[in-house]
């Protein structure tokens, strides 16, 4: 389970290349991304919900680590500067994700914004809204992040946004924690929807079930406690070593795209300590949706799948 | 038996005793933030410290080293223990970073790990994979196989009953041993003396029983005062899940009496001589860098291992040996470098729970990320 450079440059390549030629890390379609909000307002303002195109994006990702696994970028040496070369070419493809599970992802941001608005917040949409470049910070690829960070501060300027309403831990996390580092005047305010809905009001459609929390979310963001708010009428099953907020284990997903055998081996460990609880486990980050129900142990619910106002 | 098992294992044994010690014992909290900061005052004034400690130690009759790299540690200490002796060891991850127990032995002594987990480590001629408990990887199954196959020793798969004839066969060489080398928990630079955590009652012999002490160990472990050293134990052994801890030694020179008109005089019942031989070996640089400088904090109480998913599925494939797991990777690159620290880095899922649980609140994850981008940069290739 050692990663490959030459694979971890590659992917820099494909990801660098495919944020300039569509604001996206990966070579997918940009009507991907916007698909969810056909029909819906796009409505004006200084307040823009921006979906960085995460839930849409993470089922291709499984897909693509899927291919990359049996290319073996994982096992290093030769078969990873073929897997690269592989890559490579995948490049000039289009990534497709699977259709049921792109309509699944379409209908959790649906829900969001049904959330948001029943909740009395407003907000606009946004048209060819860029991904947030997260990825290529957690890989550490820093200067290459700092340079197209400063393209996605200048698209939110451009349209007059100064504050922004996020639907996931990564895009969160690198707004509110990373930008300010990295662009100069970086002045949006940054607001989970998470924080926006009216608990008082939330009911939970499904009992018994366990949280499995984002680590940016629980550990870094401070929102342990929030996601047990909102889903406290659903009784979740705790246990202080599977769910503590100190003791749970990761989804394994950051790992996916440089050493995806050691993502596949955490996911399913922590799968596993899940279903002691409960066979079914609701999160709230799309990465630890694909990376969780990859391992076919546990049946995996976005919050926003199970909570309704 | 596998990795999976034993790590299952030592989790639901440790984790659960270390929140109850933690809730048992509320004031360690407070000693833990007292020790980041006396810690802090060091690592900022890392050159004055080790000479303030250097004198003390004179002051009380030890003779002290301080040795650059790890190869100029390991020649020092082998000229101090000469050829053909009897060396018997404390658990000391340094000796282990420099090579120190091979170096020994091609000198023609006959040298023992005196640690049970490191005494399985050694005559397996295995790796540690746990900072604190080294045969952690090791199920108590495989400690009875390792000793029946290298020993001959038929031991039941019992922990106990593995401690019982290890100490049997161990206690010969204590009794004869010429030289004892233990590492350091804290390294006080008021007194020059040196505070040694255990429960296995080893070091006590092997700080005791031989005619010469040397201490041997990284340039970090020097703390202000015996006080702040005192602190250093009660925290790392609260945070090993192990408190109280059986044995808090301190040795501050070589052993000596003042029962004769109230004059001071040395050696007496312990060992005549006491030497400290202190390691660099890239800590002084990483005192020094905005990024590394926080991983020399670290007080080696093993917390974050035991709570990181990374080391869970890989044990001591993260990291490299003795320093696995989350602050592991921070110590490959300073003892190693970004080179060798990077690819480990890598693996590093920012999951955080290493910094939630760290008792002197290193950003662990922050660290890595910067040996990370570090090593990403340093090999970075054009985009094509």
């Amino acid at each position: 389970m050692e990663p490959s450079l030459d694979w971890v440059f590659s992917l820099r390549d494909i990801m660098v290349s495919s944020l300039q030629s569509r604001r996206l890390p990966l070579p997918l379609d940009r009507e991907v991304c916007d698909g969810w909000r056909t029909g819906l307002p796009l409505g004006d303002g200084p307040r823009a919900l921006y979906t960085s195109c995460m839930y849409q994006m993470a089922p291709a990702i499984q897909k693509a680590v899927e291919s990359l696994e049996k290319l073996g970028a994982a096992r290093g040496g030769l078969r990873a500067r073929l897997a690269a070369l592989g890559a490579k070419a995948a490049g000039g493809l289009m990534l497709r994700p699977d259709r049921e599970e792109l309509e699944r992802a379409y209908r959790i941001l649906r829900n969001i914004y049904n959330m948001l608005r029943q909740s009395g917040v407003e907000f606009r949409l946004l048209v060819d809204e860029p991904y947030s470049g997260a990825l290529l910070y957690e890989l550490g690829f820093e200067e290459e992040f700092a340079e197209y960070a400063k393209e996605v501060y200048r698209y939110f300027k451009e349209r007059g946004v100064k504050e922004v309403i996020t639907v996931d831990p990564h895009t969160h996390y690198v707004l509110e924690e990373v930008y300010p580092k990295y662009v100069e005047g970086f002045d949006l305010e940054v607001v989970s929807y998470l924080d926006l809905l009216d608990a008082g009001k939330i009911r939970v459609k499904i009992s018994g079930f366990a949280i499995h929390d984002s680590c940016l979310y629980a550990r870094f963001l401070g929102r342990y406690e929030r996601v047990r708010q909102l889903l406290a009428a659903g009784t979740p099953l705790e246990n202080p070593y599977i769910t503590g907020r100190e003791t749970a284990g990761c989804c394994g997903g950051p790992a996916e795209s440089i050493v995806p055998n050691l993502a596949a081996k955490i996911a399913f460990s922590r799968a596993q300590k899940l279903a002691t609880l409960s066979r079914t486990v609701v999160s709230a980050c799309p990465i630890c949706l694909a990376n969780l129900s990859r391992t076919g142990i546990v049946e995996v619910k976005d919050v926003a799948e199970v909570v309704e106002l | 038996m596998s990795w999976e098992v034993a790590i299952e294992r030592a989790v639901s044994h440790s984790v659960p005793n270390t929140y109850e010690v933690l809730a048992s014992y509320p004031h360690i909290r407070q000693l833990a933030r007292e020790v980041r900061k006396a810690k802090e005052e060091v690592i900022r004034n890392l050159d004055y410290y080790i000479e303030e400690f250097r004198k003390s130690a004179e002051r009380i009759g030890g003779r002290f080293y301080l040795a650059e790299r790890g190869e100029d540690a390991v020649e020092i200490t082998a000229k101090i223990v000469g050829r053909g002796k009897v060396v018997v060891l404390g658990k000391n991850n340094v000796a282990i970073e420099t090579g120190l127990r091979k170096r020994l032995e091609k000198e023609g002594n006959e040298v023992w790990e005196t640690d049970l987990g490191e005494f399985l480590i050694q005559i397996a001629d295995d790796e540690p994979s746990h900072i604190v408990a080294p045969a952690l990887h090791m199920t108590k199954e495989a400690a009875a196989e390792v000793l029946r196959r290298r020993l001959g020793m038929a031991v039941p798969p019992d922990p106990v009953a593995i401690a019982q004839r290890v100490r049997e066969f161990l206690r010969d060489k204590l009794l004869k041993a010429d030289v004892g080398i233990t590492g350091a928990n804290a390294l006080a630079a008021d007194t020059g003396a040196v505070i040694l955590v255990e429960n296995e009652g080893n070091i006590r012999m092997v700080t005791a029983l031989p005619p010469v002490h040397v201490v041997y160990d990284g340039v970090e472990k020097i703390v202000p005062t015996l006080i702040h050293a005192l602190y250093v134990a009660n925290v790392q052994a609260a945070y090993a899940g192990l408190y109280p801890p059986t044995y808090i030694n301190v040795t501050g020179g070589p052993s000596s009496t003042s029962d004769i008109e109230k004059h001071r005089v040395s050696p007496a019942q312990g060992p005549k001589e006491y030497h400290v031989v202190l390691v660099d070996n890239g800590r002084r640089a990483a005192a020094k860098d905005p990024a590394l400088w926080e991983a020399l904090l670290c007080i080696r109480c093993g917390r974050c291992h035991l709570h990181c998913p990374v080391y869970w599925a890989l044990g001591r494939g993260f990291g490299k040996p003795p320093y696995t797991g989350p602050m592991g990777v921070m110590w490959t690159a300073v003892t190693r470098g970004i080179e060798a620290a990077g690819p480990h880095a890598l693996k590093c899922v920012h999951a955080g729970n290493c910094k939630e649980v760290c008792p002197v609140g290193i950003d662990i994850p922050q660290v890595i990320h910067e040996v990370r981008k570090r090593y990403l940069k340093n090999f970075s290739k054009p985009t094509r």
